[in-house]
C-alpha cells in the first residue's frame, strides 16, 4: 500500500469516526442521562446482530440561510438503513436528536424517502424511528414539502409492506402524521410526546396550561386517544417490542407471515369453567384466547384502549392468526365508538397481509347514549361492519355467549361473510335479551294480567326458550356447527387448514369508500 | 467441578486448535498473523455501563 491508499484510508476512517459521533460526546451524554439511546445505537437494538448497514451517511443539508452552511453535520440528524430481523431484511430510519435536535429540512427528508423508495422496491417492512424537534425551520418550506414526500410514500406503502412507528423523543406538529399513517405506533413511557400543537402554542392559543405528558405522552396516546398501541418503558424494551411484532408478520402483502414452532396447546376443555353460564357475569376473554392459541403466542395490540374489545396476534400451531374478541369484564363487552375503530383497523391490517381472523363473539349491544350517538356511533360502528365484510382472508367466529342485535351482525355474523360460524352450547343469538325483548312484544300482554310479575316472568322463560339458545341460528344456517367447548381448538385449526387457499374475487374499484 | 481460571495463553491456543479443527488441518500448519480484540460498541458499553439487563428479543425466546 502505498501512501496515498494509507492517507485516504486513515482520512475514510476519520470521517467514519466523526460521522458515528453525530453532534458530539456531549450532546450523546445529554441523550443517555435523559435516559434515551442515540439513533445508532438504537438501529443496533433493532436488528439482528451485525446485520445493521448504514446508508447515505454522508448526506447533508445544502441549506445556507441563518448560517446552515456553517452548522451543517454529515448525515443530516437521521440514520438510514437496512439489515434483517428475525433474517428478513427491514429498512429503517432513525432521527439523531444530537444533530440540530433531530430536526428534519430537505436533506433528513431525502433521506428517509431514499430509504422507503428501497424499503418499496425490495418489499420489506418499514420502520422509523422518531426523535425530532420537528421541521428545521432555516429550512423554511424545504421542511413541509420533506414532510410532504414522506407522508406520499407512507400512503403508497400502506397495506403493501408493513409500516411502524417507534416514538421515542418529541414528535410534534406534522411529523405525527407519518407514524398516524403507518400500521402501528410503539411510544416509551416517559420520554415520548406525540402532539400537533405543543403546550406552549396550547396555552397562547386557548389559554388552557397542560404538561407535555398530560398533552401527549405515551399514557394519553395509549388509553384516551388511540394514537398509540404499544407502550413500552425504555428503548430497548420497545425496540425488543417491535422485533416480536415483526414476528408476527409477513414482509409486504404478496407474503404469509413467519411460522414460528412455539409450543401447541389445547386446553379448551377449561373453557366451560372459564366463562360463567350468566349471561351477565364477567370473565377475562384472554383466559379463552391462551386455551387455544400456542403458549405465551398472544400479542396484544392497544391492550389500554378500548378494553371492551381486545384484538391482537397470536399463533395456533406456529401460524399468525388475528384475534378480535368481546372483553365482557369492561362495559360488558358493549361495542362502542373507540371499539369499533379499533377492531376496525385491526381487521384491515390483518387483512391487507393475509392474516386469517378469528373472532370470539360475546356481545350484548352497540353502547346506548346520546353520547354515543352524538359522537357518530352510526359512523364508527359502520367501520367495524365495513371491515369484516370486506375482509377476504379466512374468517372463523366462535359465538361464546350473547350476540346480540346489530353487535351480533357486527361482530363476524355469516351475513358479513364470515367462512366458519361456530356456536357453544350456551351461546344466545337474538335481536335482544330477554328482559329487554318482553318489554317491547310483551307490554300490553303484562298490562292486562292481573299479576304484571309473574305474566313478566312466565313470557322471559318462554322467550328463553324459544331464543336464546344457538340452535335456532344452526337451523336457520346463520351457525355452521355448535361446538363443545373442548372442540374449539380443533374445529379452528381444521377451518384453517380447510381456509389456507382461500380466495375471494372482489368487483373492481379504485378503492372502497370505508366510513371515516 | 472445580473451575478452572484460563489464561490469555491458553484461550487463544483452543481459539487455534478449534480453528484448525474446523479446517481438517494439523494445527502446527496455522500461522497466527494476528489477534484484534473486537471493541465494544456504543449500544454493549451504555448496557454494561448502566448493568441493565437485556437481551435482545429471538424468536426462539416463544419455544
Amino acid at each position: 500500500m502505498d501512501e496515498k491508499w494509507s492517507n485516504d484510508i486513515k482520512k475514510l476512517e476519520e470521517k467514519r469516526a466523526s460521522i458515528a459521533l453525530g453532534g458530539g460526546q456531549a450532546r450523546i451524554d445529554k441523550q443517555h442521562s435523559s435516559g434515551k439511546l442515540t439513533a445508532r445505537e438504537r438501529m443496533e437494538a433493532l436488528f439482528d446482530d451485525d446485520t445493521f448497514v448504514e446508508i447515505d451517511d454522508m448526506i447533508a443539508s445544502r441549506a445556507s440561510d441563518f448560517g446552515m452552511d456553517k452548522k451543517k453535520k454529515p448525515g443530516d440528524g437521521v440514520v438510514t438503513g437496512y439489515g434483517k430481523v428475525h433474517g428478513r431484511t427491514v429498512f429503517a430510519s432513525s432521527q439523531d436528536f444530537t444533530i440540530s435536535g433531530g430536526s428534519l429540512g430537505a436533506a433528513h427528508a431525502m433521506k428517509i424517502c431514499r430509504a422507503m423508495d428501497m424499503a418499496m422496491k425490495m418489499k420489506s417492512p418499514f420502520i422509523s424511528i422518531n426523535d425530532s424537534g420537528g421541521a428545521r425551520i432555516e429550512e423554511g418550506i424545504d421542511s413541509l414539502a420533506g414532510y410532504a414526500e414522506i407522508f406520499l410514500r407512507n400512503t403508497m406503502a400502506s397495506g403493501v409492506i408493513p409500516q411502524i412507528s417507534v416514538i421515542m423523543g418529541p414528535c410534534a406538529g406534522g411529523a405525527c402524521y407519518s407514524p398516524a399513517i403507518c400500521d402501528y405506533i410503539f411510544m416509551t413511557k416517559e420520554t415520548s410526546q406525540m402532539y400537533i400543537t405543543g403546550p406552549a402554542v396550547v396555552k397562547s392559543v386557548t389559554g388552557e396550561e397542560i404538561s407535555a405528558s398530560a398533552l401527549g405522552g405515551a399514557g394519553v396516546h395509549s388509553s384516551v386517544s388511540g394514537v398509540a398501541h404499544f407502550v413500552y418503558d425504555d428503548d430497548l424494551s420497545c425496540l425488543n417490542g417491535v422485533r416480536r411484532l415483526l414476528g408476527y408478520l409477513p414482509s409486504n402483502n404478496m407474503e404469509d407471515s413467519l411460522e414460528v414452532k412455539g409450543t401447541p396447546n389445547d386446553n379448551c376443555a377449561s373453557l366451560a369453567d372459564i366463562i360463567p353460564s350468566d349471561p351477565k357475569a364477567a370473565y377475562d376473554v384472554r383466559d379463552v384466547i391462551s386455551a387455544f392459541t400456542d403458549v405465551e403466542s398472544f400479542f396484544e395490540v392497544q391492550k389500554d384502549f378500548a378494553a371492551n374489545l381486545v384484538v391482537g396476534f397470536a399463533r395456533i400451531d406456529g401460524k399468525t392468526v388475528g384475534i378480535v374478541a368481546n372483553q365482557s369484564k369492561f362495559i360488558a363487552g358493549s361495542l362502542e365508538i373507540n371499539a369499533s375503530d379499533k377492531g376496525a383497523r385491526f381487521i384491515r391490517f390483518c387483512d391487507c397481509f393475509n392474516i386469517p381472523l378469528i373472532t370470539l363473539v360475546d356481545v350484548p349491544a352497540f353502547m346506548p347514549g346520546s353520547n354515543q350517538e352524538h359522537n357518530g356511533i352510526i359512523r364508527h360502528g359502520a367501520k367495524l361492519l365495513y371491515a369484516f365484510s370486506e375482509a377476504s382472508v379466512p374468517k372463523i367466529s366462535i359465538i361464546m355467549r350473547k350476540a346480540y342485535g346489530g353487535a351480533y351482525i357486527a361482530m363476524n355474523s355469516k351475513g358479513l361473510g364470515a367462512d366458519v360460524v361456530y356456536a357453544w352450547p350456551i351461546a344466545e343469538i337474538a335481536v335482544m335479551g330477554a328482559s329487554g325483548a318482553v318489554s317491547i312484544i310483551g307490554r300490553s300482554a303484562i298490562a292486562d294480567a292481573e299479576d304484571k310479575d309473574a305474566k313478566r316472568q312466565e313470557l322471559i322463560d318462554e322467550y328463553n326458550e324459544k331464543f336464546m339458545n344457538p340452535y335456532v341460528a344452526a337451523e336457520r344456517g346463520y351457525v355452521d356447527e355448535v361446538i363443545l367447548p373442548s372442540e374449539t381448538r380443533s374445529r379452528i385449526v381444521s377451518a384453517l387448514e380447510m381456509l389456507k387457499d382461500k380466495y375471494e374475487d372482489r368487483p373492481y374499484k379504485k378503492h372502497g369508500n370505508i366510513p371515516l | 467441578m472445580e473451575s478452572i481460571a484460563l489464561s490469555n495463553e491458553m484461550i487463544v491456543s483452543m481459539a487455534v486448535a478449534c480453528i484448525a479443527e474446523e479446517l481438517g488441518t494439523d494445527i502446527r500448519n496455522v500461522r497466527v498473523l494476528s489477534f484484534r480484540e473486537k471493541a465494544k460498541s456504543s449500544l454493549q458499553k451504555f448496557i454494561s455501563d448502566h448493568n441493565i439487563d437485556y437481551k435482545k428479543y429471538d424468536l426462539e425466546d416463544e419455544i
